[in-house]
């Protein structure tokens, strides 16, 4: 008896998570598939293979330099933003986690308070500041408030792995008379690959996808990352939705496609980035 | 218990430290016998002797160089900016030239009197009740249906996580289709039943119903993850020790492996507000606060009423009503519920 409630359980759960992944994966089948079917076939046809693939859409939108032009945007801000991320936040973090001063703990609540509300309620000064800075218009006017928005997560995070490192690595390499900048450079970065990735994953998709701020400090089309460029094409083009849907396919692949080769950090990291943050 | 575990002043193995200090003083010792001395009877040494210590340093160079980026970020762009939208919200201001009409609280005064507001933050409620109610609960169920290390529980978990990874806008986008009532799935469904569908994002209740499923369907494998990672964390021991004892498998799960998850959920309902308070890009991809304003949260109301029409004082008092509410919230949460967050 017990080996057939055994088997009736693993039925259900099949069942229970086929239909869970179903629902979960249809909404991107349905799109992928929309931007190859003609407006009278997505009227009739909502879930099944196109009637006729036609493919004008897509290539018309892979072949024109406004998609490439903000993929390229969006890739910029991002790497830029993942590199001073990783930067400014572990310097800040190593201090934290190995120098001994007054003041520290005070340091380290201050930078933790990046944690406590989301960034829309300051937006309107960081919009003035970035203004008064002449940055307005320009990548760099996502980039430093991103960047500065990220030190909260990435202080604590990698703060609590650095000071986890081995002490005497950092006591043999004191009498040897190194420096606290090599140790820095030499002991510290290399140890914490693990972590550093997960900094860097949680910065990397956390800009990639980013909205409001580009949204508040971008006007050209030319500097547009690809939030602001798909809402526009939405807004262009309303509900022919053959082309929204291939544009919207198409700017979801680089993501896509980082997620399928790196799935399985990427889950930790977000996770454990959540977990410790 | 701190004062039972310190050494107590009578402990015969320290001797009392006024005579060693006066045995110093009178050897006349040099200045690193001295600090020997000090280290080794633990004196904390004096602040001067300290920044001498310190200045010259590669200590000091080290803090000279490391700190400042970010602490100069991080001041700028986002400590300062919240103590500016404070002083803003005092003013009526269109962000040029400098704030010089100052009118008190009304700015407050007429956040706080709008019914709009209200419906935001009203919705930001319902993000949090549905995702405790339905979103956590059921990444919960799936999790530890998934949570063994099989290949095909790597292939689900992997399935369910990719709407989170997808961007904001992009998932709206692809909802908005789905419910389009001229040409979405939605309208497909209705007429197999030979029946009109209802304009989903144009109706009112409908809409804010909507916009929850998208919620739901974008993050439950976020929470789903953090409970397979919980799951994870619980020892395989104890669930060997209960089986042995005969237990089965929902009474295995109900009383031993639910309660030790239970840091894990108080941190997935944390996320879920913490979601909520930030909701926004998918509220403009999908319905853009429509129908008549019903389907804001507080972040899209804020931009809408507030940013969008650079009204930069009353913004700012909306920003710094919301920066409240959170830090209130993460405070009461945090006080109520994370309390055993040393213990994990």
């Amino acid at each position: 008896m017990e080996s057939n409630r055994s088997s009736l359980f693993v039925y259900y759960r099949w069942l229970l998570l086929l239909l869970a992944s179903g629902l979960c994966l249809f909404p991107l089948w349905a799109t992928f598939m929309g931007g190859f079917k003609s407006t009278g076939d997505l009227r009739t046809n909502a879930f099944g293979l196109p009637k006729e693939w036609l493919t004008d859409n897509y290539v018309s939108i892979a072949t024109s330099g406004r998609f490439w032009q903000m993929l390229g945007n969006s890739a910029f801000i991002a790497f830029v933003t993942v590199v001073l991320t990783l930067l400014v936040s572990s310097m800040a973090a190593f201090v934290l986690a190995h120098l001994h001063f007054g003041g520290k703990k005070w340091l380290s609540n201050y930078l933790a308070l990046g944690l406590t509300f989301p960034f829309a309620t300051a937006v309107l000064p960081v919009f003035i500041r970035v203004r008064d800075l002449g940055l307005l218009d320009s990548y760099w006017g996502v980039i430093l408030p991103q960047v500065a928005f990220n030190l909260g997560f990435a202080v604590v995070l990698l703060q609590g792995f650095f000071s986890e490192l081995p002490k005497e690595l950092f006591e043999a390499a004191f009498v040897d008379g190194c420096s606290y900048t090599r140790m820095f450079w030499q002991i510290t970065l290399p140890l914490s690959r693990p972590i550093l990735a997960t900094v860097g994953v949680l910065a990397l998709i956390g800009s990639w996808n980013e909205y409001l701020l580009p949204l508040v400090m971008i006007n050209s089309e030319t500097l547009y990352p690809w939030p602001l460029g798909v809402m526009q094409y939405q807004g262009q083009y309303g509900t022919d939705w053959g082309k929204v849907l291939a544009f919207v396919s198409l700017t979801l692949m680089p993501a896509l496609i980082f997620y399928l080769m790196a799935q399985k950090q990427i889950i930790a990291g977000l996770t454990a980035g959540g977990v410790k943050g | 218990m701190a004062i039972a575990t310190n050494p107590s002043s009578s402990d015969p193995k320290h001797p009392p430290v006024p005579t060693i200090t006066a045995q110093v003083q009178q050897d006349l010792p040099s200045l690193a016998e001295a600090r020997q001395l000090e280290e080794l009877l633990g004196a904390r040494p004096s602040l001067w002797r300290r920044l001498q210590d310190f200045s010259g340093s590669s200590q000091m160079r080290a803090c000279i160089l490391f700190l400042p980026p970010a602490l100069l970020l991080f001041t700028l762009f986002v400590t300062w900016p919240v103590v500016e939208a404070a002083y803003y919200s005092f003013f009526n201001w269109n962000g040029y030239g400098v704030p010089s009409k100052w009118i008190g609280l009304d700015n407050f005064l007429r956040v706080l009197s709008d019914p709009i507001f209200y419906h935001s933050l009203f919705n930001n409620l319902l993000i949090v009740l549905v995702s405790a109610f339905i979103q956590v609960p059921m990444a919960l169920a799936l999790a530890l249906l998934i949570s063994d290390k099989s290949r095909s529980s790597v292939i689900f978990r992997a399935i369910f996580f990719l709407p989170y990874i997808l961007g904001e806008i992009v998932a709206g986008l692809i909802w908005r289709y789905i419910y389009d009532g001229n040409y979405g799935v939605v309208e497909v469904v209705y007429r197999w039943f030979g029946q009109q569908a209802p304009e989903v994002l144009a109706t009112e209740g409908w809409a804010t119903a909507a916009l929850l499923l998208v919620i739901v369907w974008k993050y439950f494998g976020f929470h789903m993850a953090l409970f397979v990672a919980g799951r994870q964390g619980v020892g395989d021991d104890v669930l060997e020790a209960a089986k042995i004892d005969g237990a089965t498998r929902w009474q295995t799960t109900l009383n031993i492996v639910l309660p030790l998850m239970r840091p894990v959920i108080v941190l997935s309902l944390f996320f879920s507000i913490l979601g909520s308070l930030q909701a926004f890009a998918i509220i403009v991809a999908l319905t853009d606060g429509g129908p008549s304003n019903s389907t804001h949260s507080a972040v899209s109301y804020l931009y809408n009423f507030g940013i969008k029409r650079m009204r930069v004082g009353f913004g700012s008092a909306i920003g710094v009503t919301l920066f409240i509410i959170c830090v209130l919230v993460m405070v009461f949460y945090k006080r109520l519920f994370m309390r055993s967050k040393e213990g994990r």
